[in-house]
Formats: structure tokens, sequence, C-alpha cells
């Protein structure tokens, strides 16, 4: 009954992955759903809107439209939609119903370009699929339609005034590093992509485009003149391996957090195959916070007070010694046992993550949960001392009153803990 | 479909979700489905009170998930302690494609947990093509699991609300001068037996039209009457709707309890006499306040905003827009009527940016919070669809709370959580 879940949040879903990769585009969003699904992305997976307009419009699906196949009606609103808003082009997402009616996502794109002339996305998104999933569908769709030579040719709507944010590349010859699956549905930090930008220039990079965070339309074709990708998040991975097949370019999955400045950068260097510009200069990374966490009347509790990620984990368990079990996504994960393991945490650390399949960097013993059955009796079976992760994953038995170290996966707890 | 729309963040107490008390409720649904619910019960406390069955795209097509749902009721009894008294199963919209047969498994569920009684529960949004909305079917479906043929007591169930009605309103005091000795609610029942005994009430009062197909199917199958009478802010309808209430609990109360005769009656028409005098003064003072500034309703304020509106206008202030952005059918004679009483009153259906300058023309008093965010209103009076409120006490409450948002300026927050900003002293 791995499918049975008594203590967790369902996790935000794909189509809410692909939103969030489309956010920043001025996209007009259509979510084939009758309602909930696309409350569930503007309530609870995007925290950008604050003072913005919402322009994910639901597309309201109703039983009778749907028996019939009655999709001239749905694509009549959303051309008139588009007509209204003027975005710079349209996404249709599917959600349960559309995968369960074999809606065809991508027709209905042709069709809905056909009739407006707008570039029109169709991404098969199904609700089924955890966010990774829709990062990595609409990163692929993005990319195919906008930065490779296999772009359509329908037009972009007019530009926006803010339109082109990121300023072109002055810094010359340093290698372009573009940072895939930069969401907050990974990161709750909203500087993060800011933070990543500086260290890219610390270490003698040029950041390029930022996808998902802090991107535009405009930004998009300078994504295949890059000279290496940093994935941050496994959502991240699928344009990366795309573009290596397509383009040849390398990429690293990595998050230079902390101590690991240094190591990611040198990663870098020599995924373009050039030696380090600073001449071995210790780089400093991105700094990660954490909280110390607990139970409080049975139910998780972050405190207040943030601190450095090793430090944190040391202050949870002051020997530094004993098994470890992060749980999170899979670049970030991997990524705080390298922080735990540089600064000389003794006893194994293992990795597991609800979101992909286990990627190439996942060593032995790293683990894909398919539920939360997985996670309690791989708690149970490794007799863990200290856990890493979403707050609300001490609500499993079997990590319930271990040492937590707080790392909020906001695709999991949403606001909770924001 | 509309454009774009603007984002108007939460606000106000956290949402609730009604449930049966002492019931489990066990979700099948794809995963995606459940993100807003499982959420919202942890942020309510109430996860443990609940399980996600998670249904994959295999199960679609194999139809496996039958067995599945089996197995969990299982697990379920394995899993909790004490044994939960009742299961609600929620279906979504995927069910009214699969049209699983629930009566046979229902019937299994019983067959194997003789001690558990199970019922079902239908949130799908994909039939609002319906007569009747995905809100009135869950109403409707709390209450399912009320045994028939318990005794009458004088009671009255409060139906279609969410919290209770604040204590300085007329109504304990007058149903209590006719003899009601308990007023109950669906929510404050403190366990299943409880929930049970709202099976004995004589009357069902309505309070929202969403509580309507509830009180209907209760007439049928426990012989409850129902009243409808809907929260208001015009006179002439509360009114109406006391006269109304007053007769149905004297054919209702059963007949050891029945009202003390005429004096009863006097008893509580003095009750109501008094409340509505409150209420013609309030709004005499609010009428003062707000002078000929125009007022912008929106559909956060009431469950019947159009109704709002148009109480608004026949008592004499300048309404100038009605915000429907969550506009019912229900609404619709009110908007309908609020076009011939009150014309010059804007009606819109979505709210763009490019709408705002118009609306905030004026500089007006805005009753609502979704309006009153967007246009940074100076004046606001937050009714949050019409919490704690009922009869005449609802117009002296709103009437008070146009006055004193007159008298205060409220300054907003810029800032990512934006909001009213508390003045000095004053707690969020």
């Amino acid at each position: 009954m791995s499918r049975l879940s008594l203590y967790l949040p369902s996790f935000a879903a794909d189509y809410s992955g692909a939103c969030s990769v489309l956010f920043d585009l001025d996209f007009l969003v259509v979510l084939a759903d009758a309602k909930c699904c696309t409350r569930n992305y503007v309530n609870y997976d995007e925290p950008r809107w604050t003072r913005e307009k919402e322009t994910t419009l639901c597309a309201q699906l109703r039983m009778l439209d749907v028996v019939l196949g009655d999709e001239e009606k749905l694509i009549d609103r959303i051309v008139e939609a588009a007509r209204d808003s003027r975005p710079r082009g349209i996404a249709l997402l599917g959600s349960p119903v559309s995968a369960l009616t074999g809606m065809d996502m991508r027709a209905l794109a042709a069709e809905v370009e056909a009739a407006c002339g707008t570039a029109t996305l169709g991404i098969p998104t199904t609700g089924f699929d955890t966010y990774e999933r829709g990062v990595q569908r609409a990163s692929e769709a993005l990319f195919k339609r906008f930065c490779s030579s296999e772009s359509g040719s329908a037009a972009m709507g007019e530009p926006s005034d803010d339109a082109g944010a990121l300023p072109a590349d002055k810094e010359g010859e340093r290698p372009r590093v573009n940072v895939l699956g930069l969401t907050p549905l990974d990161f709750a930090d909203p500087a993060m992509g800011e933070l990543l930008q500086a260290y890219l220039r610390r270490a003698g990079f040029a950041p390029s485009v930022m996808w998902s965070s802090g991107y535009c339309v405009e930004d998009l074709p300078r994504t295949a003149a890059a000279d290496v990708n940093l994935v941050v998040s496994a959502g991240g991975l699928g344009l990366a391996q795309r573009m290596e097949k397509a383009s040849g370019i390398p990429w690293v999955a990595a998050l230079p957090y902390g101590n690991q400045g240094t190591p990611v950068a040198e990663r870098l260097w020599k995924a373009v195959g050039s030696a380090p510009s600073n001449s071995g200069a210790p780089i400093e990374g991105v700094p990660l916070s954490a909280a110390l966490s607990g139970l409080a009347d049975g139910e998780p509790a972050a405190s207040a007070l943030t601190v450095d990620f090793t430090e944190a984990c040391h202050h949870a368990l002051p020997t530094g010694v004993g098994p470890v079990l992060i749980v999170g996504d899979w670049v970030a994960a991997v990524s705080q046992r390298e922080m735990l393991r540089t600064c000389g945490w003794q006893g194994p650390i293992t990795v597991a993550s609800f979101f992909g399949k286990r990627p190439p960097w996942a060593e032995e013993g790293d683990r894909f949960l398919s539920g939360e059955r997985d996670l309690h009796e791989l708690a149970r079976a490794q007799g863990i001392a200290l856990g890493v992760g979403d707050p609300l994953l001490q609500r499993i038995p079997s990590l319930a009153g271990l040492p937590w170290v707080a790392v909020t996966h906001p695709a999991i707890s949403s606001d909770l803990y924001r | 479909m509309s454009a774009s729309t603007l984002h108007v963040p939460p606000h106000g107490a956290p949402k609730t979700s009604l449930r049966i008390p002492g019931s489990f409720d066990l979700y099948l649904c794809p995963p995606s489905c459940a993100r807003r619910i499982s959420l919202r019960s942890l942020r309510n406390g109430t996860r443990d009170q609940a399980a996600y069955l998670y249904l994959s795209e295999a199960d679609l097509a194999t139809g496996a998930y039958e067995q599945a749902l089996l197995e969990a009721v299982d697990d379920l009894m394995v899993l909790k302690d004490p044994i939960p008294d009742a299961i609600l199963v929620h279906l979504n919209c995927i069910d009214d494609f699969l049209g699983t047969d629930m009566d046979a498994l229902i019937d299994q569920m019983r067959a194997a947990h003789p001690s558990v009684e199970f019922g079902v529960a239908r949130l799908n949004p994909i039939a609002d093509d319906r007569r009747d909305t995905p809100g009135e079917r869950i109403h409707e479906q709390l209450y399912e699991l009320i045994r028939p043929g318990q005794p009458r007591e004088a009671a009255v169930n409060i139906v279609g609300t969410f919290v209770p009605v604040l204590a300085d309103s007329e109504l304990a005091p007058c149903l209590a001068a006719l003899g009601v000795r308990e007023v109950r609610y669906l929510f404050s029942c403190a366990d299943y037996a409880s929930y049970q005994r709202l099976g004995r009430s004589c009357l069902n009062l309505v309070l929202g039209p969403i509580g309507c197909k509830a009180a209907r199917a209760m007439e049928r199958r426990l012989g409850i009457a129902g009243c409808p009478a809907f929260v208001s802010y015009a006179m002439g309808d509360i009114d109406g709707d006391w006269a109304r209430i007053l007769d149905a609990l004297e054919a209702a109360l059963p007949s050891a309890d029945g009202m003390a005769g005429g004096a009863a009656r006097a008893e509580a028409e003095a009750v109501l006499a008094c409340a509505r005098t409150q209420a013609l003064e309030a709004l005499e003072a609010a009428r003062a306040a707000v002078g000929g500034r125009p007022i912008v309703v929106d559909s956060s304020s009431s469950m019947r905003p159009a109704a709002l509106a148009r109480a608004l206008a026949g008592a004499g202030f300048i309404v100038s827009a009605l915000v429907l952005t969550h506009e019912k059918a229900t609404d619709r004679e009110d908007v309908a009527r609020l076009g011939e009483e009150s014309p010059a009153t804007r009606v819109l259906r979505r709210l763009g940016p490019e709408d705002l300058p118009a609306l905030a023309q004026d500089d007006p008093l805005c009753v609502g919070f979704d309006s009153a965010y967007l246009l940074r209103a100076r004046h606001f009076v937050d009714l949050r669809k019409d919490e704690g409120l009922f009869g005449y006490q609802a117009v002296s409450h709103l009437a008070r709370a146009m006055a004193s948002a007159m008298e205060e300026e409220v300054r907003w927050d810029e800032g990512a959580e934006a909001g009213p900003v508390p003045t000095e002293g004053e707690g969020r």
C-alpha cells in the first residue's frame, strides 16, 4: 500500500512545475482542468504573485464538453483571452481529467496557434507526476521552440517594458554558464538566483540564462550559446542532457553551497576544459541556512533561528558521528552530503528523494522513494541518527523525534514554513 | 475564461473544511488533486483525520484501484486507534469518468467492518454544469450518515454556514423565547454521537444557499423541516425571514415543548423589535458617516454579494460597483434586480489591471477585502462571507463597520505580506 498517504501532504504536481518554469515569461498559461489544479498552483505552489497579475487560467472543463470532445469552445476562449492579454506566448497544460480523456495538448496548441498566430506550446502534464517532471517538460518544450534550430516560425507577442531584464554578457571571454532548474518549488529563498549569479562571477564565469527564475523570452536564444550548464535541481537535468546531446554542451549537477564553492567551480572549469581563472584561491559558496527542528504538540516546528547548514547539523548531533539521512531534491541533497563530508562528518550519509529516478550522480544505497511508506521503512532499517530535510518529514513515525535539521522544500510543504 | 486577473492574497482566518465529527476521511484521487486539501489539513491541525490513496494512471486502465481502496480501508482499521466511527470516501472529478460502483464497494466495506459506518462524498467541479454546486453536494453528503427515525427534540440545526452566529445576534434569545433548547451546528459537534443528535432537531434553519440541498435531503430522509433564511442586509427581507421562522417553529416544535402560546411569541417579537431598532439606528449613523461616497462591494464580503449590494443601494447608499469575481448561479436574480434598482452600479465579473483606475475614482469605501486590497482603499469594511452574522444583527454589524471605516484610514503594507497595517497597539 505504498500509495496510501497518512502523514505528508501531496507534493507539488507536474503542472505546478511547468507553470513555475513559465512564470517569468509573460505567457498565458491555460490549465486544462475543472478548477482545483489551477487553484493548487496559484494558491500553494507559486510565491511570486504578490502585486502581480495572475496569468495562469483555468479552462473550467465541464463534463458535457469533455464527453462530447467540444474543444472548439476551449480554443475560442483561449484565443479570446490571448487577444485580451496579448501574451508573449501561450502554453496549454494538462491535468488528470485531460490525461484520462486523452486530450492531445500538443494538437490543441497547434490549433490555438493557427487561430491566433501566437507561439503556443502544448505540454502534456497529467497531475499524476511530481513537479520536477513538469519542470523538465516545460523547459524542453521552451528549448525546442525558442532555442534550437527546430524552432517554429509563429510570432512571439510584443515584449513587455521590462523585457531583457538580464544584461547582455559584458564579461567577454569568461565561460558562460546557464543555470537550469532554478524554481521556487526547490528554493524557498527568493534571492537564490542572485546568489548563484554572484557565485558564478566570483568563480570566474559569466552567468548566462537563469532558467525558471529571473529570465525572459529574449534570453532564451542565448541558452544554446552557453559553455556549460549548471543543473541545480533534478527538474533541470532533462534539458541539460538534451543540450549535451544536441550541442555538446556539458553539464554539472551541483549546488555550490557553503564549503562546496571551490569544488563545484573546479567541476565547472573541468567541464569547459579550461583552467580556473582565479589562481587557486578558495571560492566562497552560496550560503545555505537551516533551522533546528523538532515536534511541538506532535507537529513539526522549525525554530525561527536559522544558521549555517553544517553548523545546524553539528548542533543537532554534536558528536558529528552517525548515520545521516538527507531527503530532498537529488541535486540539493547530494550537495548537502558533500558539505558534511567536506567538514569531516563521520558515518554513512544516505540520500533519498521522492522526486525523480536515481540520477547518474547518486551513490549506491541512495534511494528513490515511491511514497511515505518507503521513507518510513528506509529510516527504520538504517537506524538514522540525524535527519535532514523538510520539517514535515518528521511526521513519518520512524523519523519522529530524531535530531532534525530543517531545510524547507516548498514542493513538499508549500508556504507552511516560509 | 477571462484574461489575466489580479492576485489577491489569502486574508483572514485559514479556510476550513467541514467534516463529519468522529469520522475519518479517505480520499481516492490522483496525487495532485489532494495537494490543496492536504496542506489545508496540516495548517488546520486535522491531517491525522484523513488519508489519501493516490491513483496512478495504470489504475485507471486496469481498475486496480477498487481493490486498493478495500485494502486501504483494511489497513486503516489496523493503523487507527481508536477505530473511527465512520469513514467517508471522497471521490473527485476523475471518478465521474470512471463510474466506479461505489454502492457495491461500500457494501463490501460494511460487510468487512460492521461496526463502522461508510459514506461517499464527491468533490467534482467538472460537474459544475449540473444544477447544484460542489459545495452544495458536499454539504448534503456531510449529513448523509445521520440515522433516520430518531425522536424529536426542541432543537434547531443551523445549516449552510461554516462559523457559528455570534452571541450578539437576536437568533439565540429569540429561539430560546420560543422554547428552543439547543441550537446545533455540524462543526460544533464534539463527536460522532453528538453528530447523530443533529437528526433529532425539529428544524433546519438554512443560512446560506450552500445548505439548501442538504436541508431538502434531510427533510426527505429524516423528516426535519427546512426553513431557508439566508443572511441578508435588507430590513424588509429580514422582517419576512423572521416571520417565516416563527411560523415554521410553531409547526415544527414537538408538542410537549411547543411554544407556550401567545406569550412566547410576544416575548420573541420583543427581542426582534429591539434588534430591529438597533439596526435602523446603526444604518442612520452609517448613512451620515458615509455621505455621498461611492461604495464598492465584492465577492469576498458575503455569500450573496449581489444581494448585499442591492440592500445597500436600497438603504440609500451609492453603490458604484459590484465586483463579482466568484459569481454563483444563486447571484443571478439579485444581479438582474440590482440592474433595475440601481442602474448606475457597474457589475464587474473579472478584475484586470485596466479596471482599477475607474474603480478607484472618488476614493470609494470598499466592502470586502478583495476590492480593498486591489484598490489600496483608504476606507474598507472587513466583512468576510457574512461570518457570524444573522438577522438584524447583520445590518447592525455592517452599518457600524461602515461608520467606523470612515473614521479610520487604512495603511497598506507594500511588502510581500501585503495587507492592511495594524494601527498602533493592535495585533494582526
